[in-house]
């Protein structure tokens, strides 16, 4: 219902930003920078990085308010993807890829971490935070590993492959599994 | 020939490698390809792509939130305040382009409005038949420029014309078209500026159910388009009065 609620809230909120207000926009930013600076800054692994790219995606939500459309998912998810895809692009374009892979393969000579471990307080997502960490957290390590390096780091299938050594269709299949899994334990899709 | 079912599985494959940006310059192609088959009216391959949209945007919830810097808002205001707001949907071929499922989306989207409805991923034989195919009326409609001339509907037939002005590549689609008399054909023709002879653009015929979407040659510079009915493998000038008519600007 919380979430249905937010849903709607967020509607109400790209029907203002349509109509030029920007008072909807910075209470739009103002509800999800956090998570959206918390993922792009997980996947660029540049602080800086990351505040342009959120800076980005919410001017484009700005400019082309059209791009959204309600009948194709929440605005949360249309806003985390336009983030995510930006931040991907920062990463692949400006080499941040290899400067946070330099930095992690020192981290992992200490502490090694998985996606379950990155446990933070979730603000108002608090249900939802859990709600991942419990999914992400039931799923096989050899698929949790692909979700990983596909999202978080902003691999390309063909490369993750080739990094772990192992043939393409086993990467999409595994990208497969986990993807269903992670589908079924959020709900099937009742999240919206 | 892959079946509907194996489509979409191939299709989930991609779907999910998208929405977690990670797919390959191939296999955008083989997304682009599939959806553009399928069309937008697909709710398979809708459902599955919105299915793995939310699902990897729900990952997003596992990361460490970060408090934005204290003038955040104020310079996304401030930004907001220099960016004109485009309220129409986003041009496909701009190289800002929406993400993933939005984009695909869009250039669907585009499509239906360009052809007034009905499935798109058409392509044309040498028969002038159209036969469903990959994405090259949806790669048209992506390059910067299209136009459309509309001919006047006439009893729920429907045809476009895409065209680029100054080029001669086009594209011919519609809607509800009956089959010609006999074993005729329809063909297009364009008026060159400054001409007064018409000059043959193609000869296409629907398919079963009356949608056209078949490759004109336009002439480079035309004002005037129009549609007449002709014996089987066209004619170099019209033969019978044209059935639809517009006027053109290049």
């Amino acid at each position: 219902m919380v979430i249905e609620l937010d849903s709607a809230r967020d509607q109400a909120l790209i029907r203002r930003i349509r109509a030029g207000e920007r008072a909807a926009l910075a209470e739009l930013f103002e509800r999800y920078a956090p998570i959206a600076l918390g993922l792009a800054r997980r996947v660029t692994g540049d602080a800086g990085l990351a505040e342009d790219v959120v800076q980005e995606a919410f001017l484009a939500v700005w400019e082309r308010p059209a791009t959204y459309r309600s009948d194709l998912g929440t605005v949360r998810t249309y806003l985390f993807s336009v983030v995510h895809h930006r931040a991907v692009d920062r990463v692949r374009r400006e080499s941040a890829h290899r400067r946070r892979l330099e930095r992690e393969a020192t981290l992992d000579t200490a502490a090694p971490r998985g996606v379950e471990d990155e446990v933070a307080d979730a603000l108002d997502s608090r249900q939802q935070h859990e709600q991942i960490q419990a999914a992400l957290g039931g799923i096989p390590e050899e698929q949790r590993r692909i979700i990983e390096m596909m999202y978080f780091r902003g691999m390309p299938q063909s490369k993750v492959a080739d990094e772990l050594g192992v043939p393409l269709g086993t990467v999409k299949s595994r990208a497969r599994l986990a993807m269903r899994k992670l589908h079924e334990a959020l709900g099937g899709g009742d999240r919206a | 020939m892959m079946r509907r079912n194996d489509e979409h599985e191939r299709l989930e494959d991609l779907a999910i490698a998208d929405a977690l940006d990670a797919l390959d310059d191939e296999d955008r192609r083989d997304l682009d390809a599939l959806l553009a088959a399928h069309g937008p009216a697909c709710a398979d391959c809708a459902s599955i792509r919105t299915r793995h949209f939310e699902t990897a945007a729900a990952l997003a919830d596992s990361v460490v939130p970060v408090a934005p810097s204290p003038h955040a808002t104020e310079r996304l205001l401030a930004a907001a305040a220099a960016t004109p707001q485009v309220t129409t949907m986003p041009a496909p071929s701009e190289s800002r382009r929406p993400h993933g499922l939005w984009r695909t989306l869009a250039v669907a989207a585009a499509v239906v409005l360009l052809v007034g409805g009905g499935a798109i991923g058409y392509a044309v034989n040498g028969t002038g038949r159209s036969n469903p195919s990959t994405s090259a009326l949806t790669d048209f409609v992506s390059q910067p420029n299209v136009r459309i001339a509309q001919f006047p509907a006439t009893n729920g037939q429907r045809v476009n014309v895409l065209y680029r002005p100054g080029l001669r590549d086009g594209w011919i689609v519609g809607t509800g078209m009956a089959q010609p008399p006999g074993n005729h054909v329809y063909e297009l023709w364009s008026l060159p500026a400054g001409t007064t002879r018409m000059q043959p653009a193609g000869t296409f015929q629907p398919d079963d159910h009356g949608a056209v979407r078949q490759r004109a040659k336009l002439a480079a510079r035309i004002t005037t388009l129009a549609v007449s009915v002709e014996p089987p493998g066209g004619s170099p000038q019209p033969t019978t009065p044209p059935i639809m008519v517009t006027k053109v600007k290049s």
